[in-house]
């Protein structure tokens, strides 16, 4: 008979061999140059595109994150991002993959690059990806390591599952590329559908008889919870309104999701993936349920680990190992996703101006520093610093720069090369003041929204100051 | 912009306006409870379903 402990690895094993072979086989005799690899061949149909979607956007901080958010905030964890993402989705996509076939850009920052001709933007947009997405990787490291390392009572410790799971993902990705994770996106994205939803339902049941229950008893013992600005007044409607639009404008820029628009066949696939992005979303309302399910049950215990704590308590073993690989799996494939996209921004960005190669070789180095990637986010991971929320806060903030210059580039905006760098200078300024700086941002308004402030004006000055020079240099 | 792009876009920008200040401040109460959800729960949730109908609607018109 097996122990506790041990049920979890049987099934976490078979949940990653299962992975390895779905992303292997994904890519089997179907990559032959980088943009195979890279970009799946530019051919991603509608079920590729939206588990590939899906399963960037709801890593393990949906399912960890988030309802540790709704323990500690409430209904502040609500904040619509999910639900209004689709838009930009539908509006911004189809342009952005227009803008990125004509250029045949493999990465963000090849995008921007190649619209403006400019060596220094492309590698300064490759500088940023990299800062954001390798600590992002070390995220999802993280979470999946302390997964194992909590539901084994650390027989499986945090340094060996995040390598366990991280290697399975390389050797993945290595071989199988976007397409590789495809597929393990689709599976991730039933399976967290189907052992979530009905984990959460069964933590709710069992403790207040259902949703109404639920609510009934938290509305009369903690009625804070269930309005803004939450029981620690820390949801304030300016935080909330200003975290609603930068994450908006954020969002897409984020490297591996900028360059997903590039895989996708067609700018109709693009939009129809969006219409099915919102009903997904109402998934992740329901996984805050737990959340809201602890503050009554469990008053005084770590906000991340309410999830696994309720799911403990109540699922049986067989369960509680389902639940873990899907939380695996959910880290997993955001963590997939942006190791293809440093990966790629290193060797096709900042490596391939220098080596010059072939693109057989390209593809080869790009397979390889996959490794590399990984490896580096796997440093990060062990050493847990203290600041890495405010690295990835801060990348966030970065991101959400290159949203003027998207704009500019979709449509055809008049705006030189030097006026991009100049604005994407200025905001990362203003943003690193704010957040490394002595001073906060005033009355609550994120920092992303400060430097976009300054960030607009200034490309559109210095544009006006250098586009005549520029174009003659041309 | 066409007449028919610029009203989609600018349904767009309302369906964003309503999840933010100062449309939230109507919503933010527990009274009336919907369907077992508090009022401001049942909201954010009733707004995926609404862009997903926007979205649609907007589908069939551009296509």
């Amino acid at each position: 008979m097996l122990n506790h402990w041990q049920i979890v690895p049987v099934f976490v094993i078979g949940f990653l061999m299962t992975t390895l072979y779905l992303g292997i086989r994904g890519g089997r005799g179907r990559i032959h140059s980088s943009t195979d690899h890279v970009l799946g061949g530019r051919t991603l149909g509608l079920a590729l595109v939206f588990f590939v979607s899906v399963g960037e956007i709801y890593s393990s901080v949906a399912f960890l994150g988030q309802p540790g958010w709704a323990y500690q905030h409430g209904v502040g964890m609500l904040l619509p991002v999910g639900t209004f993402i689709p838009l930009m989705a539908f509006w911004l996509g189809p342009r952005i993959w227009q803008v990125g076939k004509t250029a045949g850009a493999l990465t963000q920052a090849q995008f921007f690059g190649a619209r403006f001709n400019s060596q220094l933007l492309r590698a300064m947009a490759a500088v940023v990806a990299l800062v954001g997405l390798i600590p992002y990787m070390a995220v999802q490291m993280m979470g999946g390591g302390y997964i194992l390392d909590i539901t084994t009572r650390g027989h499986i410790p945090f340094w060996l599952g995040a390598l366990f799971a991280f290697g399975v993902v390389a050797i993945y990705v290595y071989s199988g590329g976007l397409r590789g994770i495809g597929w393990v996106a689709v599976f991730k994205g039933i399976f967290m559908a189907v052992v979530g939803v009905f984990i959460v339902f069964r933590v709710v049941r069992f403790y207040y008889g259902g949703i109404s229950g639920l609510f009934t008893r938290l509305a009369t013992v903690s009625p804070a919870y269930l309005t803004l600005p939450g029981p620690h007044h820390f949801v304030t409607y300016t935080f909330w309104s200003t975290s609603l639009l930068i994450s908006l404008c954020a969002f897409y820029m984020w490297p591996h999701l900028f360059a997903n628009f590039f895989a996708v066949k067609s700018p109709r696939v693009i939009r129809q993936q969006a219409i099915f992005l919102p009903l997904y979303n109402v998934l992740s309302t329901i996984f805050m349920l737990v959340g809201f399910a602890g503050i009554l049950i469990l008053p005084s215990i770590k906000p991340d680990t309410v999830m696994v704590e309720m799911v403990m308590r109540v699922a049986p073993l067989w369960l509680v190992a389902l639940f873990c690989t899907g939380a695996l799996s959910a880290s997993m494939v955001t963590g997939a996703a942006c190791s293809l996209a440093a990966a790629a921004t290193l060797g096709n960005d900042l490596l391939q101006p220098q080596l010059k190669l072939q693109d057989p070789e390209l593809r080869k180095l790009i397979q390889i520093l996959v490794f590399f990637v990984v490896a580096a986010a796997y440093v990060i991971a062990l050493l847990r610093p203290a600041t890495i929320v405010y690295i990835i806060l801060t990348a966030y903030g970065f991101t959400s720069q290159f949203f003027p210059l998207t704009l500019a580039v979709v449509y055809n905006w008049k705006v030189s090369a030097a006026g991009g760098i100049a604005a994407l200078a200025a905001g990362f300024g203003v943003i690193s003041f704010f957040v490394f700086g002595p001073l906060s941002p005033p009355y609550g308004i994120h920092a992303g929204i400060l430097g976009l402030a300054v960030n607009v004006p200034t490309m559109f000055v210095v544009s006006r100051y250098t586009l005549a020079r520029e174009a003659k240099l041309i | 912009m066409k007449k028919g792009p610029r009203l989609l876009w600018l349904t767009g920008m309302l369906l964003v306006l309503s999840g933010i200040w100062p449309i939230l401040h109507l919503v933010n109460r527990i009274d009336p409870v919907i369907l077992g959800l508090p009022l401001f729960v049942f909201y954010m949730l009733l707004l995926n379903f609404a862009v997903a109908g926007f979205l649609l609607i907007a589908f069939r018109m551009l296509e």
